[in-house]
């Protein structure tokens, strides 16, 4: 690719200053089973190349899947730079990345057929449980190779695989319609999908029985999955973009103890083989660790070079940027929020009475910059006395995340659990939490 | 193109019960300001293509962008097909052979304009959108055309190629006052006629003057209403509540749901029906062959208040028993072709709007969408505006309202169903299985009783 990098580079420099070429090449492969029959295969190839270039100060981009047509590509970037937002950073000059392991030597040798003997036995497993349970399963693995070039003379690329589990396990009944979801992602094909299987065995029977809840205020339990929903108003708070357009919740409050003391957050692109984790990010700047929240206290925003630049500060490593987009955006690689320092089921035994929420569905209704939310319950459930008593239904709960988490804040678990492969959390606690139930 | 990949289809169908290529060749503007002025500006071009082979009841899709390995993606498929087919054979319902040219008659042909007019035409909306109150606090603005080319051939002996245009423009205000945040969106839409992007101006103003009114507007109060929903309203709830249950891929596998969704069962008043059409013309969900080369056809979903049919692809069609109705889309050449709605509406009753407001002495009435989702029995979903009515009076604007419920039950609350059909203005895309197609939705005010609200 080294040689079409060139060329691309060469011929933009007619017209532009400055330019930068991404290729990106993969492939994906994925089995499915639905309504327990394996039903298809999938596969996924595609080859790219991007081209950002700067006429003027200003960027324009263009992407071309055939990679015979240079002309075009440039002539379309050089076009799109008369209106292309202005470049304030600079592209990096050398290639410096940071070690992480993200591509699974073995992945040539990934067989899918291993997947069908796989979902066949669990799909075997969850009906002789339940012969009501319709099951979807996917297996994936995908590859990625990513190869930067720009006119400072930069060179570098990084590999990566992905390995995927998802699971829905319906059981439909007239008026009671449950589905339990399950979805997981790494970089090696450390899977056990076995425990995916039991966590939904147990998430079922839990709900054979339905409990009702009267609308009120509660404290409410949000599984790791559920706390990510939340989570989610929290990032984009501390996203560098965020704070510099004045939507953030957390502008001036770097260095305040905003949040309730055990609450800390850090984002960690570094971490073996975890979805999240890069050698550097979309701008070619090594990705770190940092510290976002640390005992309540708003330590860090996360940047790229664009943002960063914007703000006065330094890029942090976390640019995301699609080959079709002029300028990165900030994303977080790996949330990881810190634990509490007791186990789950003490904390579980203190619940008068409250609601464990599972799964949320409805995510976008709420308010993204004050913090206020409003979730539909997909999967929740009733605690009485320490105990889980049975499903709730038609119901909702609505709050404001930054309220709950620095004056609302039980506890947090000592147990965490990832989430689709790039969030670490623990059991979260809050009260109290507005809860509307028809049920 | 066509001739390339029909060449394929013939020489390797005998290898499986079923084969097709399609190939894709998209090329767009795009166009977007952020609250600071241009985000990004693109051309883009695409070209790329997939495979689908069924061997056996089971499926294989190869999707690629390399046209120099298109040939060795068709082996993939054929190939990996008889690894995965474990049933007796293949079940698809019969259709005829189709041979058809479909291109797109512009009115005004956005390949026509300038790249700098396209600019110029979202900058002043832009600015004219910051300009409508000193409390806006952000501005998007989204121009959009894109035009492709899709070929496609099957093992059966169908040749298609469809050309398909689509233009949209539009965008979304913030307003904000300390904390406080509220937003409104505006948008127009054509498929052929690039000069509906001069309506969009007149639309900002009064839209983020709304905007500004709900900063004002205290929070719903949490609990069950009585609710007029307003055309648009009407037809997102239609799409997200009831569309997604009829589309026959999640009850042909089913036993239960198939069960639950028999055809004559009861599930409202006898006035409604409910229709999804793509042979409808110009809207965002029209077309005239679907992605396995079936003719578009308009298929009754509810008549009477009595569920009457449903959507299909082949497969469900085939497995279920009942005739094709031409559902089958795909986004992308990346995506295997899913049941979809196109066009789907609620046909006019015979209520008036006074009737309709006379009869609800609290309650409140919604207009225009944000967003929804659902899950076979439940739904969910975000209404833009919505006004408290007292007495059959229309009072102040209330804000953060989320409506949810059961599907069947809310069905069965439908009061009273208006004469005022409105497809809607609204660009509408529907997500499923992670591919985004285009939709349109509609209906008359409707009137529903006891729906779950949230709030805070």
């Amino acid at each position: 690719m080294e040689k079409v990098a060139d060329l691309v580079i060469e011929r933009s420099l007619e017209k532009a200053e400055e330019a930068e070429v991404t290729f990106s090449q993969g492939w994906e492969k994925e089995v499915s089973f639905e309504n327990n029959q394996l039903k298809i295969l999938q596969a996924e190839y595609a080859t790219k190349c991007g081209l950002r270039v700067v006429c003027e100060g200003k960027i324009g981009v263009a992407v071309a899947d055939d990679l015979k047509k240079v002309d075009g590509l440039v002539e379309r970037a050089i076009t799109t730079s008369r209106f292309g937002p202005e470049k304030t950073f600079d592209f990096p000059v050398t290639g410096e990345c940071s070690t992480v392991k993200t591509s699974h030597p073995g992945i040539d040798q990934i067989d899918l057929e291993s997947y069908l003997e796989t979902g066949r036995r669990m799909i075997d497993d969850v009906t002789n449980f339940d012969a009501e349970v319709l099951c979807n399963l996917s297996f994936s693995a995908a590859y990625g190779l990513k190869e930067f070039f720009n006119s400072n003379g930069l060179r570098l690329s990084r590999e990566g695989t992905l390995f995927e589990f998802s699971g829905w396990w319906d059981r439909v009944r007239d008026k009671d319609m449950l589905a339990v979801g399950e979805f997981v992602s790494r970089r090696d094909p450390r899977i056990d999908f076995w425990s995916y299987n039991e966590r939904a065995k147990t998430k079922i029977s839990q709900a054979g029985k339905t409990a009702g809840v009267k609308t009120g205020y509660l404290p409410v339990i949000f599984s790791p999955r559920a706390f990510q929903s939340l989570l989610a108003y929290v990032a984009r708070a501390l996203n560098g973009e965020k704070v510099l357009d004045g939507t953030s919740r957390l502008e001036g409050q770097l260095g305040e103890r905003f949040f309730d003391p055990r609450f800390s957050l850090k984002d960690n692109g570094l971490l073996d083989w975890k979805a999240g984790s890069l050698k550097f990010d979309d701008d070619g700047i090594p990705v770190r660790p940092l510290s976002l929240v640390k005992e309540g206290v708003v330590k860090n925003f996360y940047y790229d070079l664009q943002t960063a630049s914007r703000s006065g500060e330094e890029s942090t490593g976390h640019a995301a940027r699609r080959l079709s987009q002029a300028l990165s955006s900030p994303r977080v690689h790996n949330l990881i929020v810190e634990p509490g320092e007791r186990g789950y089921s003490d904390l579980l035994g203190e619940i008068e009475e409250g609601i464990l929420a599972e799964q949320f569905m409805g995510e976008l209704a709420g308010n993204l910059r004050n913090g206020d939310f409003s979730l539909s319950l997909h999967l929740g459930y009733k605690i009485e006395k320490g105990e889980v008593v049975g499903r709730v239904k038609d119901t909702m709960i609505a709050g404001n995340v930054f309220d709950l988490l620095s004056k609302g804040l039980h506890s947090l678990s000592l147990e965490r659990e990832w989430v689709d492969g790039t969030f670490y959390s623990p059991y979260v606690i809050l009260e109290p939490v507005s809860v509307v139930s028809s049920g | 193109m066509l001739d390339r990949i029909s060449g394929l289809v013939e020489r390797y169908r005998s290898r499986v019960d079923y084969l097709e290529i399609r190939g894709e060749e998209v090329e767009g503007t795009s166009v977007r300001f952020r609250g600071d002025g241009i985000e990004s500006v693109s051309q883009p071009r695409r070209r790329g293509g997939c495979v689908r082979a069924a061997y056996r009841g089971g499926w294989v899709f190869v999707s690629f962008n390399d046209w120099d390995n298109l040939e060795r993606r068709v082996e993939e498929a054929v190939g990996q097909a008889r690894l995965v087919g474990r049933a007796d054979k293949t079940i698809l319902a019969d259709v005829a052979v189709v041979e058809g040219k479909v291109e797109v008659d512009f009115k005004s042909d956005p390949r026509e304009v300038s790249l700098e007019e396209k600019v110029t035409l979202a900058k002043d909306c832009h600015q004219l959108a910051w300009g409508t109150s000193e409390l806006v606090s952000d501005v998007k603005i989204r121009y959009w055309d894109r035009l492709s080319r899709v070929s496609f051939a099957n093992s059966e002996g169908t040749r298609l190629f469809q050309e398909s245009s689509d233009i949209l423009f539009g965008g979304a205000v913030v307003v904000k006052k300390e904390d406080n945040l509220q937003r409104a969106t505006f948008a127009v839409a054509d498929r052929v006629d690039y000069g509906v992007v001069r309506r969009l101006p007149d639309e900002i103003p009064s839209r983020a003057e709304k905007a500004v009114e709900l900063l004002e507007a205290e929070p719903v109060e949490a609990g069950q209403y009585s609710i007029i929903l307003d055309p648009e309203m009407a037809g997102t709830f239609i799409h997200e509540a009831f569309g997604h249950l009829s589309e026959a891929d999640h009850l042909y596998e089913n036993p239960v749901l198939k069960e639950m969704m028999w055809l004559g069962r009861k599930v409202g008043v006898d006035e409604l029906n409910v229709v999804d059409d793509p042979t409808r013309e110009g809207l965002r969900g029209s077309y005239r062959y679907d992605e396995e080369g079936v003719p578009a056809r308009r298929t009754y979903l509810i008549r009477g208040g009595r569920l009457a049919g449903r959507l299909h692809s082949r497969e469900t069609a085939g497995k279920m028993n009942e005739s094709v109705t031409g559902n089958a889309r795909a986004a992308t050449y990346r995506d295997q072709p899913l049941v979809r709605m196109s066009n789907t509406y609620i046909e006019p009753g015979k209520r008036t709007r006074e009737e309709m407001f006379n009869s609800v002495k609290e309650g409140l009435y919604s207009q225009g969408f944000l967003g929804g989702q659902t899950d076979r029995e439940m739904f969910t979903f975000v209404p833009q505006f919505t006004y408290l009515i007292k007495n059959g009076r229309v009072k102040r604007l209330v804000r953060d309202v989320q409506f949810s419920g059961n599907l069947f039950v809310t069905l069965a609350n439908i009061e009273m169903i208006g004469q005022d059909l409105v497809m809607d203005k609204e660009p509408g895309v529907c997500g499923k299985g992670g591919q985004l197609v285009p939709v349109a939705s509609g209906g008359p005010h409707l009137l529903i009783k006891e729906v779950m609200v949230g709030g805070i």
